[in-house]
């Protein structure tokens, strides 16, 4: 029957069930307007308005050929697209666009019933990207939206729309236990899945992996967020909060790469301070580093140490990423290694004779940490400004900054710093990372932009061993005391930056009510996305074996607590089942239960009862096969009879009738 | 029955028994049918026998009022029959310048309307309204029916000319529809050998009379159905209604009929209670006429109804 109704077309006439299908296909379709080519949502919208349009009359079906053609066209744009069809976008896209053209021909039952589960796909294809809390929300609206239209499909005549919705609403809500128990239980996939290649190119702004003029200014201009950190004590004050990524060794004048000083294994360090524990949840960077602060003491999991103290990961970043690591701000470290202190000294050839003379002049202070200060003294003094909006640079960039322009960010600063180091024989490097951040009081964590992004350096000196030194700070004290945000606005009220002190900065850049309004309320809005974040979309498969250890689920033997759990699971669900059954099992009632029992005696003596045979009918013809049982048979039936059709039987009834069956015995032999 | 298992209604089944036997002198061989019958009277329902003619029909409506005690006219159904032919006429009174209303023949208490699907449906129709409604509405004025009120149609079967059989939802009107079928070897020789059947009835003398018959009536009414048997009734009507086996399951009305039928049936049995066997007794009877097989299934109802008792089992 079902298969015969299922062929059969869905009226013509029926055009709320088409309005239905089509709204919850664009509500699961639309959140992927932000992620892929908005041709695609075009696509599935105007397939969507054109099959009304059919559907009002007023329009003809594509034929064949056009529909073909159609096909054809959106493979071409996609391939046009990704250069592929394979991966998550291409496919998405392909899926999402195809669904628009399926809709042209729509004509049976079952290809509604079809497009409703493919946007139940699309919908958990809205989850690939992120899973944030958001997203999140609204593919439950999106569910919501198919189940509706499904029930919709189902009930062609029968159901208000107020009605639909609730029964929608009530069948979410009845899954929500199911849905918590499958989500804190059900084995997590890692990695596979989520992991899937974005399919093209990822073009995303972040940390680049080495530091040329501009290229971290370019990441001013971001305010997506790079990371967020919660101290789990109280956090150390904005200044020192030095994020680092990246250690930079090598230069050719003009850019500095990481070099080859890599090396794995923590190198060691005298903490001075007490260790500040905290963890960092990652956005994804496509890059191999992990920010962590300025010392850190171990490696996370998954991760290593690189020479000058900086993190990176096995694989690359590819999605949200915790961790917890614990750091000193204050330490003295290990000297480097003859390697490391030759890439730390090393100087791009083609170094101009304006810096090795100033580099020299320095140099013949002979100590160190005079070197150093003169250095920074020299920015201070020397009428530099730190600005945004830097002047570019030609071929020696070092050079024309430090003796042309004068203007410059920090990533100027940095290299110009870190070469007149070296040049006056101190050990530099150039460390990239972040520094600073907002800080969000109602969750007690860190939010780190990517404008928060930062390059300064780090010197060795002989009886200090590393020391962080920021040439930024000795020029613009506010980037590193106030943030980027701050000295962007000080800059954009015209105040000279390193010249007001730090309260008067403060009071500068104070918000108005409305602004500091939108601020907090930004601010609580992204604790709620992090708390999502923390407690349900990263609830990974390490996360859910910590768990199972609590529960004590771990010690069991086998595949361990997976078999356990879903074995439990089903047994639940069987007892569950069970009880359903036992609670709606026909009741039996003494009577009728004892007169069975006479039944199967007597089938057992040779005479069968039939189901449809009544009382009367049964004993006439069992007494009738077996004569010998005819008066035992009598007086059963007729104190059944009485029990079970007789108006109001005495009690003492059946207590007699079942000393009678009870008692009643028959021979298996005919007489 | 086969046992004595049953608590005797002090004088109704001498007198039930007695009815039997009294009718069995006049129609010969045709217990089965002459008991179904007058449960059908004792459940204060109406009849319907479907049989070619000449098999007796006439014979036991007559036999049936001759012993019952009742009052008995026949009307003849014909194609140009008058619903007033039935149900009266108001005819206009010079002497007294008005209208009189002068009763029909259904003013009687047991009537026979032979052949009722000879009849116009219009025809047929008042009569099955006055059946229902046990009375007549004519001129204005509501007129009883005598109590107790019982008919029974004949009806040949539809496949003779000139017929218009009686459509679905005047059959519900019946409790039960019965044939006589032909009578067997030995009751036939019997009806040959035996006087003219019409001297018989002249002598009959009455067991009942409408008062007995009354009471009678609302002791079968009164007879106690257990739970037990209300459930398999109404597994009877479920399986009816599910399964696709019959083209519309039975009505509620159905029910009762089946329900009340099954009580006059005890009653006659002499029992005080209902048993799931008086339900299957008279379920072909009651409700025979009132399902149709899905699809062009051309089985006799009989088997239908058989096939679905087989099918219930008795909770």
């Amino acid at each position: 029957m079902t298969t015969a109704v299922s062929l059969t077309p869905t009226p013509a006439a029926d055009r709320g069930a088409l309005l239905a299908l089509e709204i919850a296909g664009l509500v699961a379709v639309a959140p992927h307007a932000l992620e892929l080519p908005f041709w695609v949502v075009l696509v599935f919208a105007a397939s969507c308005l054109w099959r009304y349009v059919i559907e009002t009359g007023r329009g003809t079906r594509p034929g064949r050929i056009l529909r073909y053609t159609l096909a054809a066209l959106v493979l071409a744009a996609v391939f046009r697209e990704y250069h592929s069809l394979l991966g998550r976008d291409p496919g998405l896209a392909l899926l999402i666009a195809l669904l628009g053209l399926k809709l042209l021909e729509l004509e049976t039952r079952r290809d509604y019933m079809l497009s409703v589960f493919l946007f139940y796909l699309v919908t958990l294809g809205s989850l690939l990207y992120a899973q944030t809390l958001p997203i999140s929300a609204y593919a439950l609206v999106s569910v919501f939206a198919s189940t509706a239209a499904l029930i919709r499909l189902n009930q062609p005549t029968g159901l208000a729309r107020r009605q639909t919705l609730g029964l929608a609403a009530t069948l979410l809500a009845q899954a929500v236990p199911l849905m918590l128990v499958l989500y804190v239980f059900f084995p997590r996939i890692q990695g596979a899945l989520w992991a899937m290649p974005p399919g093209g190119g990822a073009a995303r702004t972040g940390m680049p992996e080495s530091m040329a003029p501009g290229n971290v200014r370019n990441l001013t201009e971001s305010a997506e967020i790079a990371f967020r950190a919660t101290f789990e004590d109280a956090p150390p004050p904005m200044r020192d909060l030095y994020w680092r990524a990246l250690a930079l060794y090598v230069t050719d004048g003009q850019e500095w790469f990481r070099g080859r000083w890599s090396r794995s294994g923590a190198e060691s360090y005298t903490a001075l301070s007490e260790p500040l524990r905290y963890e960092i949840v990652l956005e994804p960077t496509f890059k191999h580093w992990l920010p962590a602060l300025d010392l850190p003491t171990e490696a996370p999991r998954g991760a290593q140490f690189q020479s000058g103290f900086t993190l990176t990961h096995a694989e690359p970043v590819r999605d949200r990423r915790r961790y917890t690591l614990s750091s000193h701000t204050r330490y003295r470290t290990a000297g480097p290694t003859a390697g490391e202190r030759a890439g730390a000294l090393q100087l791009p050839t083609n170094l101009s004779p304006r810096v090795r003379a100033l580099a020299s002049e320095w140099r013949a202070r002979g100590d160190p940490a005079a070197i150093v200060q003169a250095g920074l003294d020299y920015f201070h003094s020397e009428n530099f400004v730190y600005t945004l909006s830097p002047p570019l640079l030609g071929a020696d960039p070092v050079d024309e900054f430090l003796f042309e322009t004068r203007r410059g960010f920090c990533e100027h600063y940095a290299a110009a710093y870190a070469t007149l180091m070296r040049a006056a024989g101190v050990p530099a490097r150039v460390v990239l990372g972040y520094q600073g951040g907002e800080y969000n009081a109602a969750g007690n964590y860190f939010i780190v932009r990517q404008y928060d992004a930062h390059a300064w350096t780090d010197v060795w000196l002989p009886e200090r061993g590393w020391v962080r030194v920021d040439p930024t700070a000795a020029v613009a004290p506010e980037r590193v005391e106030l943030g980027l945000e701050a000295v962007r606005r000080l800059q954009a009220r015209g105040a000279a930056l390193g010249t007001l002190p730090a309260a008067d900065a403060l009071r500068a850049i104070e918000p108005g009510w409305a602004e500091s309004l939108w601020f907090r309320s930004q601010l609580y809005w992204d604790l709620a996305n992090i708390t999502w974040y923390r407690w349900v979309a990263d609830f990974d498969k390490e996360r859910q074996a910590r768990l199972f250890a609590r529960l004590g689920l771990d010690r069991l033997p086998g595949s361990g607590p997976l078999i356990a759990i879903l074995s439990g699971a089903a047994g639940l669900i069987l007892v569950y089942g069970g009880l359903l059954l036992w609670r709606e099992r026909p009741r039996l009632d003494p009577t009728q239960a004892l007169y069975l029992k006479f039944c199967r005696r007597l089938a057992r003596a040779g005479v069968a009862r039939t189901p449809h045979e009544g009382p009367l009918d049964f004993a006439g013809r069992s007494a009738r096969r077996r004569p010998d049982l005819r008066a035992r048979i009598d007086i059963i039936t007729r104190r059944y009879v009485r029990l079970r059709y007789g108006p109001a039987p005495e009690k003492a009834e059946l207590g007699l009738f079942r000393h009678e069956v009870r008692s009643f015995r028959p021979s298996r032999k005919r007489a | 029955m086969a046992l004595a298992t049953e608590k005797t209604l002090p004088s109704a089944r001498p007198l039930l028994e007695a009815t039997i036997e009294r009718i069995g002198q006049v129609i010969l061989g045709k217990e089965p049918q002459l008991r179904l019958a007058l449960a059908c009277l004792l459940a204060r329902g109406h009849l319907l026998i479907e049989d070619l003619p000449g098999v007796g029909k006439t014979t036991l409506a007559h036999a049936l009022a001759k012993i019952l005690g009742l009052n008995f006219k026949r009307i003849q159904f014909t194609s140009d029959l008058l619903p007033a032919d039935i149900l009266g006429v108001s005819v206009y009174q010079p002497e007294t310048h008005s209208f009189a209303f002068h009763p029909g023949p259904i003013f009687t208490q047991l009537v026979l309307a032979d052949e009722i699907n000879r009849a116009t449906p219009k025809t047929q129709s008042a009569l099955l309204e006055a059946m229902e409604e046990r009375q007549v509405t004519a001129e204005g004025n509501t007129l009883k029916l005598p109590e107790p009120f019982f008919v029974i149609a004949t009806q040949n079967p539809h496949h003779l000319v000139g017929t218009f059989p009686l459509p679905e939802s005047q059959l519900d009107r019946f409790l039960m529809r019965i044939e006589l079928g032909f009578p067997d070897r030995a009751a036939e020789r019997g009806l040959l050998k035996g006087r003219d059947r019409r001297d018989i009835l002249e002598t009959l003398a009455p067991v009942l009379d409408g008062a007995r018959l009354l009471q009678l009536q609302r002791e079968a009414a009164r007879l106690h159905a257990s739970e037990a048997l209300l459930d398999y009734v109404q597994n009877l009507l479920a399986a009816t209604r599910r399964g696709g086996r019959f083209a519309e399951g039975l009505s509620p009305r159905a029910g009762l009929a089946l329900l009340a039928g099954a009580r006059a049936w005890a009653l006659l049995a002499g029992r005080d209670m209902v048993l799931p066997e008086d339900v299957q007794t008279i379920a072909p009877a009651v409700i025979g006429h009132r399902l149709r097989p899905a699809g062009d299934e051309a089985e006799r109802r009989e088997v239908l109804v058989q096939r679905l008792i087989e099918s219930v089992p008795i909770p």
